[in-house]
């Protein structure tokens, strides 16, 4: 964050504009710098001003309108995502910086979420326009095709230090839950039969175990991400 | 639950790109505004990603899965994560001893016990190990004592009875001493004759009477109340010879005494063969004993089964024997 500007009188800036032209590039620069600082200051606290308004109009309980909030995150993060987004968390965000704008501004909204994915939709359609108008759909199918072409070294490449967190992740859990897991995983996940079984000695239904195995899982990729300091599972 | 199977099925498309816009819209909206809904959705992503990893897909449900879901590197980013799952889970479930499907690979030392043998864990959990094998030693040991006390118990009821019924012959050959010198089971002298019956009260095989003797045409039978309620004890035997007219039984039963009594015979397999009424009863000690004699012909190679009743025809006890005819 810059220094607040000094405010010059009248006869120090004529003073500074006949010492020479080298000083006045001087001071112009330096204001210059300081009027961007001031500017991304600015717009820091807009966007918190905006998210407080945002959170407020979800719910008047702080904590529960973070809850919404988070569940209209991850909302738009999948939406995204199964939409073929190439940056589902960043068009999220712009998202949900649209929607706090906009209730900031004073717009009246009856339902968050079913405006919310309106706006998501725009926000989809942009990215396709604008990937359309940046490259040919050869050169982005090129570009998808470098993209999975180079995931799966990098994977291989990261792929010990990746199976480490794993380790460490899954040894975090409640016992039961890696039990659980391990079970699911190691029986085969994707196999009926064994999410029969498991289902039947846990003595719980095949949508109960389905519930808890995500939840697993999502506790697993938040640990994950952690665990490797970089992007989203 | 056809409902639910429906739902799936439209997520499935859903992720396949085999959805209306409508179908997928209205997908969509619910997801946004039901959080349960949008768990199953991500629970049948990362099935229908796990099918894909494992291999249980087939290869054109495959391609569209790689079209629709696997393109963007974050989707990727979820295959990874699987593969990751699979591989480490299922190391783990070797190294804690759980049931996997999955080839199982062997080691020296399971993977977790490799990376925590020194640890103030490991310690603890040696401790708790070696405190819960004692404490399954200890219910082992105890399960074990019960059952020999079981044992111990049936075989003192077994005695007891033996007890009763060697009691009740001695009442019984000091009576017919008194009355006409007779022993019971022992023909006398207006009963002799060539029979080979023989009476079978020391033990539940059978048993000859002594060579020289003569056999008495009437076979004797002393018999306690079952001590088992099931009756899968073995029932006392008794042989009879071609020239057996009857069979005498004479049931020891310590209940509370009647004016009269019934007996009825059935087969093991609970054919009827006969019934008895208006028997009386004889006291002998703590004892009564009800005398009854069922005609030799009646009687075949097998088990039966007597049940005494009071005149009312209540239950008071059951009896089984078995005959082996000559």
């Amino acid at each position: 964050m810059g220094t607040t500007p000094e405010i010059l009188t009248r006869e120090e800036i004529r003073s500074i504009y006949e010492s020479g032209p080298e000083e006045v590039f001087t001071l112009v620069k330096r204001l210059q710098s300081e009027i961007i600082a001031l500017s991304e200051r600015v717009a820091k606290l807009e966007t918190r001003v905006s998210f407080d308004n945002f959170l407020l109009y979800l719910d008047s309980d702080r904590e529960r309108a973070g809850e919404r909030y988070s569940r209209l995150q991850q909302s738009l993060i999948n939406f995204f995502a199964w939409r073929n987004s190439l940056d589902p968390e960043s068009r999220a965000a712009e998202t949900l910086d649209i929607l706090s704008k906009q209730i900031t501004e004073g717009r009246q909204i009856d339902n968050v979420e079913t405006y919310c994915i309106g706006v998501a939709r725009n926000v989809l359609l942009k990215e396709h326009s604008r990937a359309a108008n940046q490259v040919s759909l050869d050169e982005l199918q090129s570009d998808y095709d470098l993209r999975l072409s180079v995931q799966p070294i990098d994977l291989e490449v990261n792929q010990r230090r990746y199976d480490e967190c794993m380790t460490a992740c899954l040894q975090q859990l409640p016992e039961t839950d890696r039990n659980l897991i391990s079970m699911y995983a190691g029986g085969g996940g994707h196999d009926k039969d064994n999410r029969e079984k498991l289902a039947r000695e846990a003595g719980i239904t095949l949508q109960v175990l389905r519930v808890r195995i995500n939840r697993i899982r999502g506790v697993l990729k938040e640990c994950l991400r952690k665990c490797l300091k970089k992007g989203d599972l | 639950m056809e409902q639910e199977r429906r739902t799936d099925q439209l997520i499935t498309k859903y992720f396949f790109g085999e959805l209306s816009d409508e179908e997928r819209r209205q997908l969509e909206d619910r997801y946004f505004t039901d959080s349960e809904f949008l768990e199953r959705m991500q629970a049948i992503e990362a099935e229908l990603i796990e099918d894909y990893v494992g291999g249980a897909l087939p290869k054109e449900a495959a391609a569209k899965l790689e079209t629709h879901m696997l393109q963007s590197p974050h989707q990727r980013r979820k295959l990874a994560f699987t593969e990751s799952v699979f591989r480490v889970a299922t190391k783990q479930a070797d190294a804690i001893g759980l049931p996997a499907e999955t080839k199982r690979k062997s080691r020296a030392l399971p993977l977790i016990l490799r990376r925590n043998i020194f640890t103030p864990a490991a310690a603890a959990v040696a401790a708790l190990v070696i405190t819960v094998a004692f404490a399954a030693w200890v219910i082992f040991d105890v399960s074990r004592l019960r059952r020999e006390l079981g044992m111990l118990q049936k075989e003192q009821a077994a005695a007891r009875s033996r007890e009763q019924e060697l009691q009740a012959v001695i009442v019984q050959l000091q009576e017919s001493k008194k009355t006409n010198g007779n022993i019971p089971g022992v023909p006398n002298d207006s009963q002799k004759s060539n029979s080979n019956d023989e009476t079978n009260a020391q033990d539940h095989k059978p048993s000859q009477l002594p060579p020289g003797k003569s056999e008495a045409n009437i076979a004797t039978l002393v018999l306690s109340p079952s001590v088992l309620r099931s009756g899968q004890e073995l029932p006392k035997q008794v042989q009879i010879s071609g020239n057996t007219r009857a069979l005498q039984l004479q049931l020891l039963y310590d209940g509370a005494s009647a004016s009269n009594y019934q007996a009825v015979v059935e087969t093991a397999d609970g054919d009827e063969l006969l019934v008895k009424t208006n028997l009386k009863a004889k006291r002998a000690g703590n004892n009564q004993i009800v005398t009854l004699e069922i005609p030799s012909n009646l009687l075949t190679n097998r088990a039966y089964v007597l049940t005494l009743r009071s005149s009312s025809g209540a239950d008071l006890s059951r009896y089984s024997f078995a005959v082996t005819k000559k």
